[in-house]
């Protein structure tokens, strides 16, 4: 509590001129699209206090969870464009839902004005250490002698994915729902499944010599699994890239735009954050800014598009 | 077990004048926001986290244990003093409590809690400190299959335990799941019951249905009453009446319920020690064995001590066992133990099986931040049980509109905004129309809390089985846990 | 539930109480057949794969519930309470309240809608003491608001 205090005690006193001419008229509130404790939570919250300290502002953040982020971004397409108001979540949720639902979903890429991106989840596609198959592709045949591997998911495009593998194998796989990365990773350790997505907590794992990777599921290999080639090499032309970003709603004014772009991107390059984002992701920090945000988010929905396709 | 003096380090590295600092401050934290409804020590913890991240990883960690170890005894006090439980956890505890409290015996009934809470929780550490890793990778022996199986039992268990009538005990349990169908489906992804609003596609907020059904019905229940009786200036709970026997809990009486407590501690790190399934269903499951013992002159549910010790000593074992998957493969077994590795992860310490050879030295520390968290939530429990019980003599007709406040600011806060204040109130609604009607209650709400769990575990047995039932030879425990299940609805019935 | 523990009710009592029963399972059957003919079709999507689809597990449940309502109208207990939810008026009337009040924090938010609906739920409930009123009114959403948004440092509506 007391360091509770005197941190707000500290942000009152703050009052440090900000990067650029504009600053907020008040509390900036960051609305998380995930509740409280997931990776999203501890990034946006960091994010928001790192920010708060280069720039003096007030951010507050605020857990809105829902369907991926989803209830969120709906929430955030009509606040008010003011700058006050901004938005943390993750690409994937809301490209397939653009993709399968348009009609259903009330927003469209052109709803938000986007900041940048903070950082890439890197999912893997991991076995147990001695499984008989080193690599998706020997998974494949593994499965097809086998009647079918037991393969754990724990987001739809991973779902899609390992379905546009069997499609174009005839592997027999028997995908397996798993609530998070952990539970495939437990199913992984207790031999309940023969491989599983998961997404940097098999790390320890992998080191302790338990589990193996067999391969990355992004569109690049992982910079701790530098010899672990990807689906996309395997000679799968798929990939999913979930990307943690932050948006605004459509029509910010240019100068608050710059202001907060240039704010997360000094906030991000600092030390305390690449070290954070090191720790918890296994990889370094987004360095999309704005336009370039939105076109990765153009290109994911034409992926997603293709994800969907069978 | 890494050599001794790595072990001594450790512990002396927590038992520092800065860690024993760290860890009073989150106990007290914890006792109060456990205390008020909705708000909990799982919001306190997500909202300390960013705050810790410039502190010694170890009283980062001691800090945020302390919360969660506070926590638990808080959410027992209003169960007890108003029947008003501070999170679903506490439902069982008021089975006895509240009743005793009535009574006017208020001071004993929440020391009880508190002794047991704390023993509970005690003897789950302890068996995390001797045996987190090998029971981490018995615990992986638990597939989908077994745990469907586990929670199958659990749900024959409850329904058979509360209420009168089996058939309104399972309408419940089956509403209940039908509540939690709500959202996104765990296979496919595809939404449910949403009617629109896009809020409901993470499902319904667990915070706001407890709250709602436990503590707002009963807050609505007592307004009126207030309105119907006319008189003022009654005091919220029962005041402390009687001598001092009346105000303590005896060695001979907390002895006397050493089989609930062992039996409580049991239960609480068999089912924390699985990741998902959480304390309110081991507290039911302790006080429904329990139930089946001779009473003594006391009947259940009239102010029973030994029922106290049950609920108590098995919802505060789940705590420490719950790091047993943490620190054993990295797993976290609850949303605590999701925070606390995320305050591990930011300060650059991945919890997986190599834990206990890299970072020995602060894991043991942090087991002795838990010992003396334990020592620091009787010492400030004894403290804060005369301050809570001090606060609920104030009038009724100030306690319950403050209640009724923190009610609902405490579901906004963590659902996420009035949309869960207005589930929060639909759920307080049907809780007072079931009660009405003589449906259970607290059946429903375990179904709804277990019911996300069971779909996904059935979806993913279906599959691992392909939907074989003749493949469950290959699973002789989840058969037998079946069978079980059937034996002890009857069981329990008579 | 066996009768012979539970003390004698005079006869009429009895009818009632078991009438009850028949309503509320004739009342859970009537959600069921709703639940499998309109909401279930409109709410939740068919999927043609797979052994879970997004429908089994609430078609399961409302079969269950069908037959579990049929066989409460069949064999009714006894052990119905009406008394343990509060008096039925009051308690609708303060749930109402509640609503009018959290309304009302939407529309004006914490600030406004707080210390009224404080006020009005300890008049209520019985209280007539201007000292307390204004202590209920004023101190207690006071303490609350500062707790929230200064030491929390969250926003409320």
């Amino acid at each position: 509590m007391k360091r509770l205090i005197s941190a707000a005690l500290g942000l009152a006193l703050m009052a440090a001129p900000a990067l650029a001419d504009w600053a907020p008229d008040g509390p900036i509130s960051l609305w998380i699209g995930f509740g409280a404790g997931g990776e999203t939570d501890t990034l946006g919250r960091l994010l928001a206090s790192e920010m708060s300290e280069t720039t003096g502002w007030d951010i507050v953040v605020e857990n809105r969870p829902g369907g991926g982020g989803m209830a969120m971004f709906t929430q955030l397409s009509v606040a008010e464009a003011d700058g006050q108001t901004l938005g943390m979540g993750v690409t994937m949720p809301v490209l397939v839902n653009l993709t399968v639902r348009p009609d259903e979903v009330p927003f469209t890429l052109d709803s938000f004005d986007y900041l940048g991106t903070v950082a890439l989840a890197q999912v893997g596609i991991i076995a147990p250490a001695d499984a008989p198959y080193d690599t998706l592709s020997e998974l494949v045949t593994w499965s097809q002698e086998n009647g079918g591997a037991l393969v754990g998911f724990d987001a739809r495009p991973q779902e899609l994915l390992m379905r546009f593998v069997d499609a174009e194998t005839g592997a027999g796989f028997r995908l397996v729902s798993m609530e998070s990365s952990a539970e495939g990773l437990q199913n992984v350790l207790g031999g309940h499944v023969q491989a599983a997505f998961t997404a940097g907590v098999h790390i320890p794992s992998m080191e302790a010599g338990d589990v193996k990777m067999i391969a990355s599921a992004n569109a690049q290999r992982h910079s701790y699994a530098p010899d672990v080639s990807t689906v996309q090499e395997q000679g799968y032309d798929i990939f999913v890239d979930p990307w943690f970003y932050v948006a605004a709603p459509a029509g910010l004014p240019e100068d608050a735009a710059t202001a907060l772009a240039d704010a997360m991107r000094a906030a991000l390059d600092s030390e305390t954050m690449t070290e954070v984002i090191e720790r918890t992701m296994n990889t370094e920090p987004g360095d999309a800014g704005p336009a370039e945000t939105r076109e990765m988010l153009d290109a994911g929905l034409e992926n997603a598009a293709r994800l969907f396709a069978n | 077990m890494p050599p001794l003096d790595i072990i001594l380090a450790g512990f002396a590295d927590a038992l520092t004048l800065w860690g024993l600092l760290f860890v009073i401050v989150g106990v007290v934290i914890g006792q109060i926001v456990g205390a008020i409804p909705g708000i909990g020590p799982i919001m306190a913890m997500a909202i300390a986290i960013p705050f810790t991240f410039t502190l010694d990883p170890l009283f980062a960690i001691s800090f945020l244990v302390g919360i969660n170890k506070g926590g638990l005894f808080g959410a027992a006090v209003p169960a007890i003093l108003m029947n008003t439980p501070g999170t679903p956890d506490a439902a069982a505890t008021a089975l006895d409590g509240y009743p005793l409290a009535r009574s006017g015996k208020p001071y004993k009934a929440l020391r009880i809690a508190l002794f047991s809470s704390v023993t509970g929780d005690t003897a789950s550490d302890i068996v995390l400190i001797l045996a987190a890793a090998p029971l981490a990778l018995l615990a992986l022996q638990a597939g989908p299959v077994e745990v469907l199986a586990l929670l199958i039992f659990a749900f024959a268990v409850v329904s058979g335990l509360v209420g009168r009538s089996l058939i309104k005990g399972l309408i419940a349990t089956a509403a209940g799941l039908l509540l939690a169908t709500v959202g996104l489906d765990p296979e496919q992804g595809s939404p449910r019951f949403d009617f629109g609003f896009f809020e409901l596609y993470d499902g319904v907020s667990l915070v706001a249905v407890a709250v709602g059904m436990l503590a707002f019905a009963e807050i609505l229940r007592r307004l009126a009453l207030g309105w119907t009786a006319r008189e003022v200036a009654r005091p919220a709970a029962a005041p402390q009446t009687g001598g001092p026997a009346d105000r303590r809990v005896s060695l001979a009486e907390y002895l006397s319920c050493w089989r609930e407590l062992v039996r409580g501690a049991l239960i609480g790190i068999g089912v924390g020690a699985l990741p998902g399934l959480g304390s309110t269903a081991a507290a039911f499951m302790s006080y429904a064995a329990t139930k089946k013992s001779d009473p003594g002159p006391v009947p259940w549910g009239q102010g029973n001590l030994r029922g106290i010790a049950a609920t108590e000593a098995a919802n505060s074992a789940v705590v420490g066992a719950n790091l047993i998957p943490l620190l054993g493969i990295g797993i976290p077994g609850s949303i605590a133990a999701a925070l606390l590795i995320s305050a591990f992860m930011i300060h650059g310490i991945q919890p997986g099986p190599l834990l206990f050879e890299t970072q020995a030295r602060l894991i043991y520390g942090l087991f002795g931040a838990m010992l003396m968290a334990n020592l620091c939530n009787l010492i400030v429990g004894q403290a804060s049980l005369r301050l809570w019980a001090w606060v609920v003599r104030a009038p009724e007709t100030l306690i319950l509109p403050a209640a009724l406040l923190a009610c609902i600011v405490g579901v906004y806060l963590s659902s996420g905004g009035l949309f869960g204040v207005w589930i929060m109130l639909m759920a307080a609604v049907l809780s007072l129309v079931m009660t009405a009607t003589g449906f259970p209650v607290i059946v429903f709400i375990i179904a709804f809390f277990l019911g996300e769990r069971f779909e996904r575990s059935l979806s993913q047995s279906l599959v691992i089985l392909n939907g074989d039932p003749l493949a469950l030879r290959d699973h002789p425990v989840a058969l037998l846990l079946l069978v079980a299940s059937g034996a002890v609805a009857v069981w329990m019935r008579r | 539930m066996r009768a012979s523990k539970t003390p004698r009710a005079s006869l009429q009592t009895e009818v009632t109480t078991t009438g009850m029963d028949r309503i509320s399972g004739a009342l859970v059957m009537a959600f069921a057949l709703g639940l499998w003919v309109f909401v279930i079709p409109d709410q939740v999507d068919a999927a043609d794969y797979g052994w879970m689809r997004p429908r089994t597990l609430p078609q399961i449940l409302a079969v269950t519930l069908l037959v579990l309502g049929a066989l409460l109208v069949l064999l009714p207990s006894r052990d119905r309470d009406a008394t343990a939810a509060g008096p039925a008026v009051p308690v609708a009337i303060g749930a109402g309240l509640a609503g009018g009040g959290v309304l009302a924090m939407g529309l004006w938010g914490f600030a406004l809608a707080a210390p009224a609906l404080a006020l009005a739920a300890a008049v209520f409930a019985g209280e007539r003491r201007w000292p307390w009123l204004l202590a209920t009114g004023i101190a207690v959403p006071a303490a609350i608001w500062a707790l929230v948004t200064v030491f929390l440092g969250r926003p409320l509506p």
